[in-house]
């Protein structure tokens, strides 16, 4: 852990009780982010991308949830061990988040005006004149027109690209140092989602803060990344930057998901595909839960869990089998 | 000449000036205020065999226009040539003929299959409306069909509720296979499904067209998926088709601006591939108000006074290739690199 990092997550583990046994949603995972860096957790459903997230705000709900391991450090306070008041100092003020439908996460009751003054008079004492200016100081920095109207308006009255502006705005009310984003982009067409990826670029160019973003979709990583963790399984399998991770990826599932990605320049040419299916949580295959579906799955891969493998230069890949095989 | 008429026999589909306006009412009267224009005059033709993709952003009237052709919902205006039949005006009872020749795959996999019936019988359903009576041979038929999308024959004891959403995809493609058809209309049928689930999928799909000859109607918002996939594409905004050429044209050589700045907001899984945007910061303006010229305006960043004034057409700009863009007709959108 250097100066550098802002968030550190050592080992982590969150299980949930599933029918007769333990669904071990998330099972040692580890990452850090760094001071002004945008980090990528990327994976399919269910690998636990979003519940590693939601532990770092603490807010999956205990129980069912059960954090059976880890430690989450930021900026050199321990999370998990802070008690619940200091926690709601903490959430908003320097660890914000953005999720993934915007219309269900706002209150469709109030007015846009209304929910994102409350994100900043939680936190601070600010008189309503000085809250009306900040309010729409933040709607405008987070590119909506008209922002004096829109403060009046309901959520249901705006455009879903509109209302992910609005929980931008929302997140970043109080400057928070960190801005976790949980899918943000899903739910929204291509042309919008490629304003929303550019609005929070311009954001964090301009602010220096770091930003946690989790997504699915391969070519929003490639585009908004500095690192990114492919997660498979409630366990990170491969991590480095986005050249090393998208030019040079070195673990079969990272080979794999990349080689199945269509495209126009693959037409005529049969897709890679990766057999079979995502284990469930409460299944998961004995030793390296990628061993089913693994083009290169050796006798060890069906016993033990694998150990990290560095490549070098912060690249790293839970494959001992390739990592045996690289050409030096 | 020859070779026209043969093509013209190779139209499994064509649907000429489709349009569907839904009402929208207002006020305690509930008084119909404005027409939202969902489909607009949609003409298209899809070849035997082939595969033509519709995209567009969500709200454009992809899906309607897919319930017009299926005759879910009745047509405003417009042909439906299906096999050489206007299909638009027929009755109920006459569309019973044609209906065994189309299907529909959904985007959602969970939503679709019943969930008290076991897979089997939701998939025999099908072999019953085909009028195969005798049992065993609809057995025969049912695990010939599993085998077809790569299930197990054990598959058919199971509930819907057992399987993934990829399996459930599986289920669904089997069923719209139960009835022979012709032509199916895939609904984004991989939206919904995991990036390794999607390449599964997408390989079904496309074995099935070489297996059976069948043609595809594919709807999709995804243009890697398209362009990997579709033979021609259609381009549709508001309720338009903006542009239509065949895919690697469309690709290569897009006219419409709308297409250009489509294309250029794909994220590329390439690092350091910004997207590039020619849109102004501006979201789908509401479809029931209406304006005049082209449906693209507001968001254009190459409008003029002439597209607010003058009723847009469908110009050809190269060997099937259209777009409604006077601009792009005249070559007079600057080229991107």
């Amino acid at each position: 852990m250097t100066n550098d990092t802002l968030l550190s997550v050592k080992d982590l583990k969150v299980y949930f009780p599933a029918g007769d046994g333990i669904a071990r949603a998330v099972d040692g995972v580890s990452f850090e982010v760094r001071r002004d860096e945008t980090v990528c957790l990327v994976g399919e459903s269910g690998c636990g991308k979003t519940v590693s997230a939601l532990s770092i705000l603490r807010l999956n709900p205990v129980p069912p949830a059960e954090i059976a391991g880890g430690r989450i450090m930021f900026d050199g306070q321990s999370l998990l061990k802070l008690d619940e008041e200091s926690m709601r100092r903490l959430r908003g003020k320097h660890i914000a988040m953005v999720f993934q439908e915007p219309l269900t996460s706002l209150n469709p009751v109030f007015t846009i005006g209304d929910q994102i003054g409350e994100a900043v008079s939680i936190h601070e004492n600010i008189g309503t004149e000085a809250l009306h200016r900040r309010c729409v100081q933040l709607l405008k920095s987070v590119g909506m027109p008209f922002p004096e109207q829109r403060l009046k308006d309901y959520p249901h009255q705006l455009s879903g690209g509109q209302r992910q502006r609005v929980m931008i705005a929302m997140a970043l009310a109080c400057a928070p140092r960190l801005i976790i984003a949980d899918e943000p982009t899903t739910a929204l067409d291509v042309t919008v989602q490629a304003q929303i990826l550019q609005l929070f670029k311009s954001i964090q160019k301009k602010r220096s803060m770091s930003l946690l973003y989790i997504t699915h979709d391969l070519g929003v990583v490639a585009n908004i990344a500095d690192r990114v963790y492919v997660m498979y399984a409630g366990a990170i399998v491969e991590q480095g930057n986005t050249v090393q991770i998208f030019r040079h990826a070195c673990h079969p599932y990272t080979q794999g998901l990349l080689a199945s990605l269509p495209s126009r320049l693959k037409r005529g040419k049969r897709l890679y595909s990766i057999p079979g299916v995502v284990p469930n949580p409460a299944f998961k295959p004995k030793g390296c839960p990628f061993h089913p579906r693994c083009p290169y799955a050796e006798p060890v891969c069906r016993e033990e869990f694998p150990e990290m493998c560095d490549y070098g230069d912060g690249h790293l890949a839970r494959c001992p089998v390739l990592f045996d095989k690289r050409d030096l | 000449m020859n070779s026209k008429t043969n093509r013209a026999n190779h139209i499994i589909l064509r649907v000429e000036g489709l349009k569907k306006y839904f009402p929208v009412r207002r006020g305690f009267f509930q008084k119909i205020a404005a027409w939202n224009k969902a489909v607009d005059g949609v003409s298209f033709e899809i070849q035997q065999g082939k595969t033509l993709g519709l995209v567009g952003e969500s709200g454009c009237g992809k899906t309607t226009v897919a319930r017009l052709i299926l005759k879910l919902l009745e047509s405003d205006a417009g042909k439906i040539v299906f096999r050489g039949t206007d299909i638009s005006k027929l009755a109920e009872n006459d569309m019973k003929l044609y209906r065994k020749d189309m299907q529909i795959v959904f985007q959602d996999p969970y939503g679709s299959l019943n969930p008290r019936m076991t897979v089997g019988l939701s998939i025999e359903e099908g072999l019953r409306i085909l009028g195969i009576k005798n049992a065993p041979k609809r057995k025969e038929r049912l695990e010939k069909l599993l085998q077809m999308v790569g299930m197990s024959p054990e598959s058919a004891d199971r509930y819907p509720h057992e399987f993934s959403g990829g399996q459930r995809q599986r289920i669904g493609i089997a069923r719209a296979l139960s009835v022979e058809p012709l032509l199916i209309i895939c609904d984004e049928p991989v939206s919904a499904l995991d990036v390794s689930i999607q390449a599964q999928i997408i390989n079904l799909l496309k074995d099935l067209q070489d297996r059976l000859g069948l043609s595809y109607l594919f709807i999709s918002h995804d243009l890697n998926v398209v362009g990997y996939l579709c033979n021609t594409i259609a381009v549709m905004y508001k309720g338009c088709i903006m542009e239509f050429a065949p895919a690697e044209q469309l690709f290569e050589n897009p006219r419409h601006p709308y297409t250009i700045s489509l294309l250029a907001a794909i994220p590329d899984p390439e690092p350091g591939n910004t997207p590039d945007l020619h849109l102004p910061e501006r979201d789908l303006p509401d479809s029931s108000i209406p304006i005049f010229g082209c449906s693209f305006q507001g968001r254009c960043t190459l409008e003029e006074t002439r597209c607010r004034e003058e009723r847009t057409t469908l110009a050809q700009v190269g060997e099937e290739h259209f777009v409604r863009c006077w601009k792009a007709a005249q070559n007079k959108i600057p080229k991107v690199s």
